[in-house]
């Protein structure tokens, strides 16, 4: 990663309203980011930050009110092989096997003069995420980390100029988002791949993060872009570097408080006009 | 008897009592039935199931029930496979394209609770009382199981499949072709089997009103002999048909949808 390397995706005033019967609601303003090759982006914010809109906007899922998206040179508009989605709810196709899940994308059209060697991919793959003897398993005899693995491996497949994962480790307990977080890394270390990553998790985002977008509260726009200055490996901070690492911690913190208290601000008017609605 | 011989006769017999076991409620009916006959007597009023058994033995040997049978199958059948060639191609259309869901749902929803059985009189006017007009009622009234399963199948794709498979390349056709009908399958298949179903119920119905044969012609041919026993003898054929065509269905349920688990009766 060069800091004179130019930009894969570009985002410029982006703006996101949504219309819900009457009413708009502004979920994103003038968002500027530029995703560098081979870095980890973490965008984090308060939940309802309209983080994931944006993440799904860049995926070309959804369509910005207002501003541009470029990835490269081209505008982004709509969805391509060449931006990887990872969701938070594994996205599995039920009815396929592992190694079908897997291969899914290799299977379409746009692939079949493209993509030599389809099935030594597909094996390189499912042993990239440790999932050897369960080719030929269904989606739901797995574990959550283990539908995890499969959703990345299918994402990597297509071999993805960017993966965008919104909040992949949000349905797993706290040991398996462990060894999640440290598999993500050592994967994105191999394949080098350029990720942009949604979690409102602080140490998650200081765990991974090259750089940490911090959103505000609804309406999203971009609060401060922090960079962090620390290896990649930060799985034994505590002896290493705790200070430093700390000290980020302690900064996400300080960003977002002021954030939540807006969100939590929120959160009365909702509780009376449910309470209305129950006398 | 040799082992093996034992061997087969034991599992003839755990076979049999497994069918016993899961059905015994059926024999209960039957062995009620045979009694409450014998009480009564009158066997034009209710046969014992023996003289049933023995009026459906005598009328399969002579291959009359079986012709009325295979006539009633092909035109249920008919109808079933034309309800589904429409319902599934419209369903997906509905449930898909905002224009279709927009022309198509208001003429289903009005013309869904119009009762099919009504139609008789105007289809034998425009088709004559043959084969077609029949079909054709079957086709009106189970059309509609299968397109409105369809449609909520294909409504209920989660839009995370959809993008995770147009993220991955996938075209508007593949996305049909290898999400949006895969995940509707089960509700398909569901639709199906009511559609196999209702085609039985209303393909008697109309063999009742017009037909020289079938068996609902010979239910009403009968009654008016007063062949009370060839009555059940139809009626039982129909139960029988009726019940293996259900199971067909569910085994192909099965068979294609391993993945989605749903309880049936």
């Amino acid at each position: 990663m060069t800091a004179s390397a130019p930009p894969i995706i570009t985002c410029r005033g982006i703006s996101k309203q949504f219309q819900s019967d009457e009413r708009s609601v502004s979920a994103l303003q003038d968002v500027n980011l530029e995703i560098l090759p081979g870095e980890l982006v973490v965008l984090l914010g308060p939940s309802g930050c309209g983080k994931s809109t944006l993440l799904y906007m860049m995926g070309g899922h959804l369509t910005p009110s207002g501003g541009e998206l470029r990835m490269h040179d081209r505008p982004v508009s709509g969805p391509s092989p060449e931006r990887g989605m990872v969701f938070q709810d594994f996205a599995l196709f039920p009815w396929l096997t592992v190694r079908e899940n897997i291969g899914f994308g290799l299977g379409l059209r746009w692939a079949r003069d493209k993509v030599d060697g389809r099935e030594a991919r597909i094996d390189a793959l499912v042993r990239m995420v440790n999932l050897e003897g369960f080719e030929q398993t269904k989606p739901s005899q797995l574990s959550g980390g283990m539908r995890q693995r499969v959703a990345i491996a299918r994402t990597l497949a297509t071999d993805p100029g960017v993966v965008f994962m919104d909040e992949p480790f949000g349905a797993l307990d706290a040991q398996t988002r462990d060894g999640m977080q440290r598999e993500l890394m050592r994967i994105a270390v191999e394949t080098r791949k350029t990720i942009v990553f949604v979690t409102h998790s602080i140490t998650e985002a200081a765990l991974l993060a090259d750089r940490v977008v911090v959103l505000t509260a609804r309406p999203g726009r971009i609060k401060e872009i922090v960079p962090v200055d620390l290896p990649r490996q930060r799985w034994n901070w505590r002896h290493e570097f705790s200070g430093r690492f700390l000290d980020l911690i302690g900064r996400l913190e300080n960003l977002l408080e002021g954030e939540l208290q807006r969100s939590d601000a929120e959160k009365p008017d909702a509780k009376t006009s449910h309470d209305k609605r129950a006398s | 008897m040799t082992s093996a011989q034992a061997d087969a006769t034991r599992h003839i017999l755990a076979g049999m009592l497994g069918f016993i076991r899961r059905y015994y409620s059926v024999f209960l009916f039957l062995v009620a039935w045979e009694l409450i006959a014998r009480i009564i007597g009158n066997r034009v009023f209710l046969p014992t199931f023996t003289s049933v058994l023995a009026v459906l033995a005598e009328q399969l040997s002579s291959g009359d029930l079986l012709t009325h049978a295979a006539v009633s199958t092909y035109r249920a059948l008919s109808g079933f496979v034309l309800s589904a060639l429409i319902g599934i191609p419209l369903g997906i259309a509905m449930g898909w394209y905002r224009s279709w869901d927009n022309f198509w749902s208001p003429l289903v929803s009005l013309s869904y609770p119009v009762p099919k059985i009504g139609l008789i009189p105007l289809l034998i006017l425009w088709l004559g009382i043959g084969d077609t007009a029949k079909i054709a009622m079957i086709l009106a009234a189970a059309v509609y199981p299968v397109i409105l399963s369809t449609y909520s199948g294909v409504k209920g794709t989660p839009t995370y499949l959809v993008w995770s498979a147009r993220s991955l390349g996938a075209s508007e056709a593949e996305v049909l072709r290898k999400i949006v009908f895969p995940y509707a399958l089960p509700h398909i298949l569901t639709g199906l089997r009511l559609a196999m179903g209702i085609s039985w119920i209303l393909l008697f119905a109309a063999e009742m009103v017009a037909a020289e044969s079938g068996l609902g012609w010979l239910i009403l041919f009968a009654e008016r002999m007063l062949e009370t026993p060839t009555v059940f003898a139809a009626l039982l054929t129909i139960a029988v048909l009726g019940f293996f065509f259900d199971r067909v269905m569910l085994m192909a349920s099965h068979r294609l949808c391993d993945w989605y688990t749903e309880r049936t009766v």
